[in-house]
């Protein structure tokens, strides 16, 4: 038997309201710098890049171009990794229900036998309802 | 920290192949060891691997000094997966990174590994060792090493770029090192305070929710899946 499971709950449990909190935290610092960066004209070079052109022009009198091994022209670059970030997320994210369930509680698997149903989509989150 | 290629001379990317393959064998082997210890260690090297891409990748633009740079996450992988482990993990992060990003170099995997995967590892993990030895709390000897494993990389990195020029260069080798060292350290010191944040807040929340994933906190009494239980008639 499955225990009673608030579907808000699964929606804003405590997890995702911290990787809410947390992505925010990291766009709005990203943004702002790069506002100010712009507005000072600085231009935000990788500083791998920087340091390549140094080393390479030491050891060669020019700095080398940097493109990737395989170079995907275009927007074709952003349709892969869409769909490679699509897939990974959703593999991600299964593994982490998996990984970071509360051992404390039933096993993950025993729930979904005994519920003889279900699935992982109606498994309680970590933070969110107590089994 | 990952040099592209054409920038190292054959001599000494080889070198840096060759320095790399003697962590390989180590690190397969506590890769098998712990998969025999730990069933979810497997699903879990993954997920770190995953990380490390992520946060090895991740520019983060430091308004001061007008430039991006990167953290490298093998310091908080190290303690988590194993040092050797993360060496493995860091093989796997820059082919992939030198395949599709363009970040790094075919040829120069080898000279990478050794600094985000070798110095940035093993500086972190002994910090981390040697501070829990001397009883410091977990985000203090975390935040040690995510700090100082961060640097080492960024040390290790502009060394290779000085020894490349070691015949032929044109300033003394300490000096050429420093020279490189501070193409990055300027941005890369205030990002090494965030990848101390990090590390102390990400092994902080792992150790309270799942301590036996991590060996040093492992409780005794816990029984984790092992691959011999499992195997064993009446197991799960």
């Amino acid at each position: 038997m499955m225990p009673e499971i608030d579907d808000r709950k699964i929606f804003m449990d405590s997890f995702v309201k911290v990787c809410l909190i947390a992505f925010l935290i990291f766009e709005v610092a990203i943004f702002a710098s790069a506002t100010y960066m712009n507005i000072h004209k600085m231009v935000g070079t990788g500083t791998d890049d920087l340091v390549n052109d140094a080393g390479a022009t030491a050891t060669s009198g020019s700095a080398t171009t940097h493109h990737p091994f395989i170079n995907l022209p275009g927007d074709t670059q952003l349709g892969a990794f869409s769909i490679a970030n699509f897939f990974v997320g959703l593999m991600v994210g299964y593994t982490w229900r998996k990984i970071y369930f509360d051992t404390k509680k039933e096993d993950v698997e025993s729930q979904w036998k005994k519920s003889g149903s279900g699935g992982p989509d109606r498994l309680p989150s970590p933070g969110g309802v107590k089994a | 920290m990952h040099i592209e290629d054409g920038i190292l001379q054959p001599a000494w990317w080889i070198s840096w192949y060759a320095a790399t393959a003697a962590f390989v064998a180590p690190g397969l082997r506590e890769i098998r060891k712990r998969i025999q210890e730990n069933l979810y260690y497997k699903p879990f090297l993954a997920m770190v691997g995953v990380a490390v891409f992520v946060i090895s990748s991740m520019h983060m633009p430091c308004p001061v000094t007008g430039s991006c740079s990167h953290p490298c996450g093998t310091p908080l992988a190290s303690i988590i997966v194993g040092p050797f482990a993360t060496v493995i993990i860091s093989i796997v992060v820059l082919f992939f990174q030198a395949v599709f990003l363009g970040h790094g170099g075919i040829t120069t995997i080898g000279a990478n590994t050794i600094s985000m995967g070798v110095c940035g590892t093993f500086v972190g993990y002994g910090l981390w060792k040697l501070f829990r030895y001397l009883n410091s709390p977990v985000w203090l000897a975390a935040g040690i090493a995510g700090l100082f494993g961060d640097l080492a990389t960024y040390l290790a990195s502009a060394g290779e770029l000085a020894l490349n020029l070691l015949h032929g260069g044109h300033l003394p080798f300490f000096r050429q090192w420093m020279v490189f060292f501070m193409g990055y350290g300027p941005t890369q010191f205030p990002l090494a305070i965030v990848e101390a944040i990090f590390t102390a807040g990400i092994l902080h929340v792992m150790i309270s929710r799942r301590p036996d994933l991590i060996p040093d906190f492992a409780p005794a009494h816990q029984a984790v899946p092992t691959k011999t239980a499992l195997d064993s008639p009446g197991g799960r």
